[in-house]
């Protein structure tokens, strides 16, 4: 492949802890610390700087070539789109607990980090005897060596890179101004405590995909106009961290769809919180009876696109809405309160209780009720079944008097498993347990 | 140690003769003599206390209003309210230091909080009404709470938070808010210290009323109480453990001249007791030993010459500083107003000490905790030119 000019580098920003969360920024100097915040940059720190190459061109290796794959062989690739972490501070929207911030020229970038691998290759030139001699080509160490018909010759050091495709386009970005008390917003939780899982990723995503869809009907687009860029971790304030996320328009330079997100914010997440069950619109369909009985988590009907393929594991209809409560009503309790009457939390503590009843049939535990909350203990451990979006380090409510209901030296020994996790992953969940 | 200066670190504490040793520090005392001859002579702690210890004590003072009648409409929200007026008069009294006042609220600082609250209700609600707590069999009933007593020689003495006395029997109790357990997963153990404390006690009792106690029991604010077996032989031994332990120590401190050298013979610097100790900012001890050891189980502090100050777009500083070991380096520092006095006042080569640091990933980095308190710790003059300059608002 040929290369870009030069190599940038992009900072992983360290407040993203896995792939999907990337946020970064490019500079074209050595960097040593987070320029945002001044934390190491080491591999293990989760801050980690890469070198990348936008490709100037792509060659073939001159032989005949294979057929075009075909539409049903589905390649996993390492690529994801995320936007440069920007500087224009959020904004709190008046009536509302949503920051917003509006990026009219942001950068894009579409990133093939070979899933965390990098491409590994140099510089060199690629010679066919007597009839092709190409200089200044960078080819992967795979295709170096081995090939019957070109012989390369390396000029550089071994470099490893990830390959980007910028794009410039509007942007919007919003988070939750404010946590409400009991509950948890970091998205990056899955990495930080290993029960936790991709909860809350995934209802940040869910809530994106629902304002997509929500967007697309109130501007009457096509869905696909609008990207779901990134969900990613910020600090707001220091040492509180909860999740932004990043859509932005799919065409370069803008097609004004994402402004439009922005500037009609209360009027997009009004259509939701206060949409009427079985209307016409994506809200209303949501959570119309139907929907409700017939969809446990998400579905084609709902959130589930051929294209957003890689998103499926994580989408849950219900956990979006919930979190889009939050971003309505900064005391929104999410059940914490005993208020299980909105359409996203209805008959949650009989599917809690189904999940622990299954788990218990599956896995040798015996279920137990801790106060208003279903349980279970498994060996010496006590396990509280919880919704994936309250805060078991700072329990309240329901969770409280869960709590409560153990001695403080039985407390040691509890644990918390959200309805996410046990739904979708059953036997990790109890691994994770016994681990 | 003066306080008056916030972030400011200066040593004034001086020693002063116990007058009387607490059974509630007996065990404290035993690890670290100069830690409770500062905290008799009321010191001020020159850290944060942690604010699930805040609300502890408010617990303790809850369950101590039982025997006063105070909760007689046998209704939980009469507690809850009782509850809150204990947090409000608490958080008060802690935003009168520039230490305390950044766990306030206690609902957000504390994590258990609400889990204490209703753990407390409960308790309280059980207890008040229950013929369990109520002096058992015979009459006539007597019940106290924080009652004081102490030997004849007046050298150990303390409050026992609850004594129920008849005809009969003679129940001693001490509530516990946190774990009674010794620390570990499937531990029944119940923590030396606390039996320790009751054993005194009922020694104390026995010899100022002439009455031995028939139980002993602690009181968690959840679960089951354990009754602890009355061994009279081991509890007048502790008595005495106790009275030569304080005429040891006051023996250091009437035989010494020098105050520093008194410091270094009564203080026990070990990793532990110096992690819960709220003094070791200015105890010398603490700082020669741990300084110059680069063992993990030592408080997370930082101590040494600033030899770099960088603040972040987040709104975050770094310190660098050179310390024994090398130089360090703390990130995340909040600059908001208030949070840490000391920082806008620390420049290349001032001395400062930060404690309570948090380390993350790994032990590679240090950052700020929620107990974090950063000392400007450079000698400070009081009559020179910079001691003017240096003033804190």
């Amino acid at each position: 492949m040929g290369c870009g000019e030069g190599i940038l580098r992009i900072v992983f920003d360290h407040l993203s802890l896995d792939k999907p969360l990337l946020a970064l920024r490019i500079v074209r100097r050595q960097v040593t610390v987070c320029p945002n915040c001044g934390a190491g940059g080491t591999d293990e720190a989760g801050f980690a700087v890469v070198a990348v190459a936008i490709p100037k061109g792509f060659r073939t290796d001159f032989s005949w070539g294979e057929n075009a794959k075909e539409e049903a062989e589905f390649i996993t690739t390492g690529s994801s789109s995320v936007a440069e972490s920007d500087q224009a501070p959020l904004f709190d929207l008046l009536n509302t607990n949503s920051a917003l911030a509006f990026s009219g020229k942001g950068r894009v970038f579409r990133v093939n980090d070979r899933a965390g691998q990098l491409y590994s290759g140099a510089i060199g030139s690629a010679n066919t005897p007597g009839t092709v001699n190409l200089q200044h080509q960078w080819i992967d160490s795979r295709f170096q060596s081995g090939d019957p018909h070109v012989a390369f010759q390396a000029s550089s050091p071994i470099e490893n890179v990830a390959l980007i495709a910028p794009k410039t386009t509007d942007i919007v970005r919003f988070a939750p101004s404010h946590t409400p008390h009991g509950m948890l917003l970091d998205p990056t939780q899955g990495a930080l405590n290993r029960l936790r899982g991709p909860a809350l990723k995934a209802a940040y995503y869910s809530a994106a995909f629902i304002v997509r869809s929500v967007a697309a009907g109130l501007l009457d687009i096509d869905p696909e106009e609008l990207d779901i860029s990134t969900v990613r971790r910020v600090e707001r304030p220091i040492g509180h961290f909860i999740g932004e996320i990043v859509i932005s328009d799919h065409l370069a330079n803008g097609a004004g769809f994402a402004g439009q997100v922005h500037s009609r914010w209360q009027e997009l997440l009004d259509s939701i919180i206060h949409a009427v069950a079985g209307d016409t619109s994506f809200a209303g369909e949501l959570i119309s009876p139907a929907h409700r009985k017939s969809c446990d988590s998400a579905c084609p009907d709902c959130l589930k696109h051929y294209r957003n393929m890689s998103y499926h594991g994580l989408l849950d209809w219900r956990l979006g809405l919930a979190l889009l409560q939050v971003f309505n009503d900064s005391s929104y309790a999410c059940g914490l309160n005993g208020d299980f009457s909105g359409p996203e939390l209805t008959g949650w503590h009989h599917f809690a209780e189904e999940l622990r009843d299954a788990f218990c049939a599956a896995f040798p535990c015996t279920p137990v009720d801790f106060g208003p909350l279903p349980g279970f203990k498994v060996g010496n451990l006590q396990v509280i079944v919880a919704h994936p979006l309250w805060d078991s380090s700072k329990p309240i409510g329901e969770l409280a008097t869960a709590i409560a209901t153990v001695g403080a030296d039985s407390q040691l020994n509890l644990r918390f498993l959200d309805t996410f996790n046990m739904q979708r992953r059953m036997s990790w969940t109890y691994q994770a347990l016994r681990g | 140690m003066n306080e008056s200066i916030p972030g400011r670190l200066v040593n004034d504490c001086r020693l002063q003769p116990l007058k009387r040793i607490s059974p509630s520090r007996f065990v404290g005392i035993q690890e670290c003599a100069l830690r409770e001859v500062w905290r008799a002579a009321a010191c001020p702690p020159l850290l944060p206390r942690p604010p699930r210890a805040w609300v502890g004590t408010i617990i303790h003072e809850i369950l101590q209003m039982i025997p006063t009648g105070r909760f007689n409409s046998r209704s939980k929200p009469e507690i809850g309210e009782a509850w809150d007026f204990k947090v409000a008069e608490t958080e008060k009294s802690m935003l009168l230091s520039w230490l305390d006042a950044p766990s306030v609220p206690l609902k957000n600082s504390a994590w258990d909080f609400e889990v204490q609250k209703i753990r407390t209700i409960n308790r309280v609600f059980a207890m008040a009404w229950s013929d369990d707590y109520k002096g058992g069999q015979g009459g006539p009933f007597v019940s106290s709470s924080e009652l004081w007593v102490e030997t004849a020689d007046h050298f150990v003495g303390g409050f026992i938070d609850s004594v129920e006395e008849t005809n009969q029997e003679l129940i001693l109790r001490d509530f516990k808010s946190g774990l009674i357990n010794v620390y570990g997963s499937d531990s029944t153990e119940v923590k030396p210290e606390y039996v320790a404390q009751l054993e005194l006690y009922c020694a104390i009792f026995f010899e100022s009323r002439g009455r031995w106690a028939d139980a002993l029991q602690i009181v968690p604010v959840a679960g089951d109480p354990v009754t602890i077996p009355v061994d009279r032989t081991k509890c007048l031994a502790l008595l005495q453990s106790a009275k030569d332990t304080l005429h040891r120590i006051n023996s250091v401190i009437e035989s010494t001249s020098d105050v520093k050298a008194g410091f270094l013979e009564l203080a026990s610097v070990t990793p532990n007791g110096c992690t819960r100790c709220e003094f070791r900012p200015g105890c010398p001890a603490y700082k020669c030993k741990a300084a110059s050891d680069s063992d993990e189980k030592w408080p997370q502090d930082v101590t040494g010459q600033v030899a770099e100050i960088a603040s972040f777009p987040n709104g975050s500083t770094a310190i660098t500083a050179k310390t024994q070991l090398g130089l360090t380096r703390v990130r995340g520092l909040a600059s908001v107003p208030g949070r840490h006095p000391a920082l806008p006042f620390l420049s290349a080569s001032s001395w400062v000490g930060l404690y309570n640091l948090k380390s993350v990933r790994d032990n590679t980095e240090l950052v700020q905790g929620p107990l974090t308190t950063i000392y400007d710790e450079t000698p400070f003059e009081p009559n020179s030119a910079s001691a003017i300059t240096q003033k804190r608002p």
